[in-house]
């Protein structure tokens, strides 16, 4: 009896405290090199494939075009994708202008 | 009867034991203003940033506060140019939006210390690489008012001086530097090229927040992964935007990349 309340009480233990072993893995977004401008809606993924352009602060002749790809029906998509232009947009100004402060 | 009750307990209360610690609050939050170089052969590189340590009863987060003003400052600038296209084409500019120079957030937990640190677009965590031992010295002063004393300590190839007071018996400090008898006021390696200074404290209840999801590693596989972006920063600029970097600017991404060269660890 002792043995089967043990055991009951580690698997209720153990099944409680197994609740955040999900994984939460980080979108990826695809980044391609082109010249489209308007979004573009890809009718089987449901997806908006933005395209923009990084300023090179430096140098106005690097400028360059990224595109970044989210679920259109998705806001926490879009503020991923969004988020995700601001960090390329700073990479590449570390990449070609140094940190952007000095 | 009394076994059954006894059982009942470690049912219902083990599990909420582990909750409370999942959510861990502030009991006090340190700010610390830090001052370091990027470049440790430019002195014009010289940063100062403002970083929080929380402390709760379980978990302590030390991170830069311009880390999360600088990730919300630069959505509302990229909302912005979103919807007010130049000429019909959207343009990222983040020169005016100020960014984080100071990346490392060190959580303590369970005895452990966990370092989340970046390179480039890859977030990593891993345990703290140096085992510090603490050198007690005679030394003494006073920093805001509470009565410190010294104490040094190699960590990996620097030699750091902290300074720490009995008037406040919690055992952290900013960074990893922390199990002395008292919280760290000040703290500094031999060539001063990090210099952290307690600005003040407060006893307030905040949630130790949510750190980045990281690529969980070891601190020789994030030292060999930073060391190649050092060794081939072209390379680096490949895999980060999925194509060469121009050729007429080679030259100055490899400078540039290379003068980002001021690590703690």
């Amino acid at each position: 009896m002792k043995k089967l309340l043990f055991v009951a009480a580690l698997g209720v233990v153990g099944l409680v405290c197994a609740k955040n072993t999900e994984e939460t893995k980080p979108t990826k977004y695809s980044v391609k090199n082109t010249e489209k401008i308007k979004p573009t809606k890809e009718e089987t993924k449901q997806q908006y494939c933005q395209t923009y352009t990084m300023v090179c602060w430096c140098d106005n002749s690097k400028d360059v075009n990224d595109t970044v790809c989210y679920e259109y029906d998705s806001p926490s998509d879009r503020r991923r994708a969004f988020a995700c232009m601001g960090e390329n947009s700073s990479l590449y100004n570390e990449y070609q202008c140094g940190s952007s402060s000095y | 009867m009394r076994l059954f009750y006894k059982y009942f307990l470690l049912i219902f209360f083990l599990p909420l034991h582990f909750l409370s610690q999942e959510i861990d609050s502030s009991k006090i939050e340190c700010k610390y203003l830090i001052t370091f170089l990027i470049d440790t052969a430019n002195t014009n590189t010289l940063k100062k940033e403002n970083a929080s340590l929380l402390i709760g009863t379980h978990t302590s987060l030390f991170k830069s506060d311009q880390k999360q003003i600088a990730d919300s400052l630069t959505l509302i600038s990229v909302e912005k140019s979103v919807s007010n296209p130049v000429n019909g084409r959207i343009e990222i500019n983040t020169s005016s939006v100020p960014t984080a120079k100071f990346k490392p957030e060190v959580l303590y937990s369970g005895g452990k210390i966990t370092i989340y640190d970046e390179i480039s677009k890859e977030h990593y965590n891993f345990e703290a690489p140096n085992k510090i031992i603490w050198k007690f010295e005679n030394e003494t002063k006073i920093i805001q008012g509470y009565n410190c004393r010294k104490a040094i300590s190699k960590y990996g190839n620097k030699l750091i001086t902290v300074w720490y007071t009995e008037q406040i018996p919690i055992q952290d400090g900013p960074y990893t530097f922390k199990g002395l008898p008292g919280l760290v006021l000040e703290a500094y390696d031999s060539k001063d090229y990090f210099h952290f200074s307690l600005m003040g404290l407060k006893k307030i209840k905040k949630p130790i927040g949510k750190l980045p999801f990281g690529i969980d590693t070891t601190y020789e596989k994030f030292y060999k992964k930073r060391k190649e972006k050092m060794d081939d920063p072209l390379g680096s600029f490949f895999n980060t935007f999925g194509r060469p970097a121009p050729k007429n600017s080679e030259e100055r991404i490899i400078k540039n990349i290379r003068s980002i060269n001021n690590f703690l660890d």
